[in-house]
């Protein structure tokens, strides 16, 4: 259940990562550098 | 935050590329609510939390599309940004009940906008380059539609009540605000203030 349960989370941050990747920027003034998985070449 | 994605990696057994990315998406999350929430408490505790809501919403969506300028810490860019939208909540309630019903304004507003978009969007920075032709055609596609959309929500809110051209107007100024940070000298404005807040 626990394993579920941080595999959902995990699945969810991935979401706000690759769904904040494919956008211009995240939306604040901070940008920290895109992890290299994350780049499209 | 840190210790809680090696939580994760730990008991997920993930690889260190996934838990970068995990990192990244958490990093994300609570660092855009953090400012959202600062924001607005601010904007609260001085009168003005639903032009800040107007302001902050439009800078937001149209930053995701558009790019701009960034500040170089975290820390940073909540002093700047928050600053930078309860400034622009405060011009609303001084200027806004004169200019809100302002068409030329409006109007003026939008082709400034469209310009700047037309010219720099999207605007990337090198920690998340843009170069992926199909992202950049679809950036601006995007860009452009919110500018659209923004325009058409005037026209339909300046026919139904002048009650709404006020966070019309909120809002208007939010688009300039991030359509400033779209060009060179928003860039160079950034760069500037990178100084006060980047340890050399």
């Amino acid at each position: 259940m626990k394993r579920k349960l941080l595999a959902l989370i995990a699945a969810l941050l991935a979401f706000v990562a690759f769904s904040g990747a494919a956008s211009a920027c995240w939306g604040t003034l901070y940008q920290p550098e895109l992890p290299k998985a994350l780049r499209k070449k | 935050m840190k210790q809680f994605v090696n939580y994760l990696t730990r008991e997920l057994q993930l690889s260190e590329e996934k838990s970068e990315i995990i990192e990244y998406g958490l990093f994300s999350l609570l660092y855009s609510w953090l400012s959202i929430f600062t924001a607005l408490v601010l904007g609260a505790l001085f009168g003005l939390w639903q032009e800040t809501i107007a302001i902050m919403f439009m800078v937001m969506l149209y930053r995701k599309v558009s790019g701009g300028a960034h500040i170089g810490t975290p820390l940073g860019c909540l002093i700047t940004g928050t600053a930078a939208i309860l400034l622009l909540a405060s011009f609303t309630s001084v200027f806004g009940p004169k200019l809100a019903g302002n068409l030329i304004f409006a109007i003026l507003s939008l082709a400034i906008t469209f310009i700047i978009a037309y010219i720099w969007v999207p605007a990337d920075v090198p920690q998340k380059p843009i170069t992926d032709p199909q992202q950049i055609k679809k950036l601006r596609a995007l860009s452009f539609c919110l500018i659209l959309a923004w325009g058409l929500a005037g026209i339909f809110l300046f026919w139904r009540s002048q009650q709404f051209a006020y966070y019309y107007f909120a809002g208007n100024l939010g688009l300039l605000w991030q359509s400033f940070l779209l060009t060179p000298p928003g860039y160079s404005f950034t760069a500037y203030l990178d100084r006060f807040f980047v340890k050399k």
